[in-house]
């Protein structure tokens, strides 16, 4: 019997290996990284607010297929997990760029974490509403029951103000198993395309998903930032992050089978409902990467409309256009 | 009787448990079978996944140990600055684990340097509480006796005090153990991203895919390591003042 593990719990043990940006776990360039410039490529350590699934596929697919090494960037990948704090990681000097969601940069600059959204991998939410098949169709329709949600988020708060929810519709916490919802066909929770969906398929449910831009919450998620202002790297590094992205769009298997070794919980199966279900929120209408003053802005009035940014606040300062 | 009784009341535990759970979904509530299997077909990651969870629970409690113990011989060398950080000990213990486990993150990094942390806070009051207590237990006539023959600070430290102080320590330490491992997993809900797996990982990740005998089978794994942890302190008390403390090892 081998255990694989055990040299590496020793090392750990004996403080050979720090966190994450010292295992090797992250993906490793590929052999192209040989045909880097000259010069001693960049070091990039890219927090990620997730574990690694397919919403960050063009990442690993711009380290596996040496993009990011053509572009002079020695990248590596820190997985996140629930609550991550990649912006604050990054301004605390524990990464070089973050990933985040728009509604979580604004609130989060308006608290004075110095960080700017420069790249958004989903021009759709994917964030929403799963419904067990044959309840409610759209979020009008939804006038009672329970809806497991991450209580005081913004998109409970909007949902609630919005559809006047209060004193109709329950709301739970959401604890991010979704045993509750297959035990209960009445059920209404929260859920990430690339996520619940998929696996509440995979356990044999019916279900539906009711898009949170349907209900006008749209903001950019997976979004690349960096700290404020942006370092003089970053421009090269969003234009290698498009043409990563644009690789995996059009081909993902090679990144998705990285996310496959890395993430266990990913069995084939679930990962190719993953990957169907997520290219039109990449993409949507304005294509991969598209940013426009309008959305953002649209974003920033919300979370003022709905009292979690100051009156008058503005997403003016909180993006930028580096393509 | 006796040693039989804990094995009937385990027997009974698991068919109350298997009946209960023919009436509930397996997602909600698998049964003994099912957690077996799930054992049977993930052991080796949930071997891991034990293995790295008790490497931060040792660190953490290993970690508090040092401090702990520090920090009570510090007291006991000093009353004033006993009362001027005691209450600031006390706050260790009052501290919303689940809270700080995100600043933990931003502070250390993902993995392992959060959970041994989650750990250390929480072992420690337990162990300065039995080493300060127990520091202070020995006989005063004891202490004048050895005064009288000219024993210095330190002499009465490691000849009496320390010794002395053992079975309180070890009652700390049986605390401390358990907690150890509560506060690793605790630790791995919000600092573990996978790199290294831990149970509180393979708890949070199984749970998240409704695979919930894995979940048990988790912990299970978390108890098993509590207990043989724990029995190793039962072992170590009973090594060293086993034979000479009745009250050891209760």
């Amino acid at each position: 019997m081998t255990l694989p593990f055990v040299p590496s719990l020793l090392m750990a043990l004996a403080g050979c290996t720090g966190g994450p940006a010292a295992t090797p776990d992250a993906a490793s360039p590929a052999p192209e990284a040989a045909e880097a410039p000259a010069a001693a490529p960049i070091p990039v350590r890219l927090a990620l607010n997730w574990f690694p699934e397919p919403e960050f596929g063009g990442f690993y697919q711009g380290v596996l297929d040496g993009t990011y090494a053509k572009a002079g960037f020695d990248v590596t990948i820190l997985p996140g997990g629930p609550g991550a704090p990649s912006l604050e990681l990054m301004v605390a000097g524990n990464a070089d760029a973050a990933i985040t969601v728009a509604d979580d940069l604004l609130l989060k600059r308006s608290k004075g974490v110095a960080a700017v959204g420069a790249w958004p991998a989903f021009q759709l939410a994917p964030n929403g509403l799963m419904v067990h098949a044959g309840g409610p169709s759209s979020f009008d329709q939804i006038t009672g029951g329970t809806v497991a949600i991450e209580l005081g988020s913004p998109f409970q708060t909007f949902l609630w103000k919005t559809y006047a929810w209060d004193g109709k519709v329950q709301a739970v916490p959401y604890g991010g198993a979704i045993g509750p919802f297959l035990a209960d066909a009445t059920l209404i929770q929260q859920a990430y395309i690339t996520a619940e969906p998929c696996l509440a398929k995979a356990r044999g449910a019916e279900v539906q998903f009711l898009k949170a831009s349907d209900a006008g919450w749209n903001p950019y998620a997976t979004v690349l930032a960096f700290a404020d202002p942006p370092p003089a790297w970053a421009k090269d590094f969003v234009v290698a992050t498009q043409t990563a992205w644009e690789a995996y769009v059009a081909d993902p298997a090679k990144a998705n089978a990285e996310l496959v070794r890395l993430n266990d919980q990913l069995q084939p199966d679930l990962m190719d409902c993953i990957v169907q279900a997520q290219t039109p929120f990449l993409t949507g209408s304005e294509g991969l990467g598209h940013q426009s003053e309008a959305r953002w802005e649209k974003m920033a009035a919300s979370l003022v409309d709905l009292g979690l940014l100051p009156a008058g606040s503005t997403a003016k300062g909180a993006w930028v256009e580096l393509r | 009787m006796t040693r039989v009784a804990p094995v009937l009341a385990f027997v009974a535990f698991l068919a109350l448990w298997a009946a209960l759970a023919t009436t509930l979904s397996e997602v909600l509530l698998p049964g003994p079978a099912d957690v077996a299997r799930a054992v049977a077909r993930e052991w080796a990651r949930l071997l891991e996944a034990t293995a790295w969870t008790a490497a931060a629970a040792l660190a953490g409690l290993g970690i508090a140990f040092v401090g702990a113990m520090t920090g009570a011989i510090a007291f006991q060398w000093s009353r004033r600055l006993e009362a001027a950080l005691y209450p600031y000990a006390l706050l260790l213990q009052t501290v919303p684990i689940v809270a700080i486990a995100p600043l933990l993150v931003v502070w250390l990094g993902y993995g392992l340097p959060v959970s041994t942390a989650t750990a250390a806070i929480v072992c420690f009051f337990p162990i300065l509480t039995g080493a300060s207590v127990g520091l202070r237990a020995c006989d005063p006539e004891h202490v004048d006796l050895l005064r009288l023959y000219g024993a210095g600070w330190w002499q009465e430290l490691f000849k009496l005090r320390l010794p002395w102080s053992l079975p309180y320590l070890f009652s700390g330490l049986r605390t401390a153990v358990g907690l150890a491992v509560i506060g690793a997993i605790v630790g791995e809900f919000v600092g573990s991203n996978g790199q290294p797996p831990t149970l509180g990982y393979l708890v949070l990740r199984s749970a998240r895919s409704a695979d919930t005998a894995v979940t048990f089978a988790a912990i299970a794994a978390s108890t098993g390591l509590a207990l043989v942890c724990f029995g190793a302190v039962r072992l170590l008390e009973a090594r060293t003042i086993g034979r000479w403390h009745a009250g050891a090892a209760p």
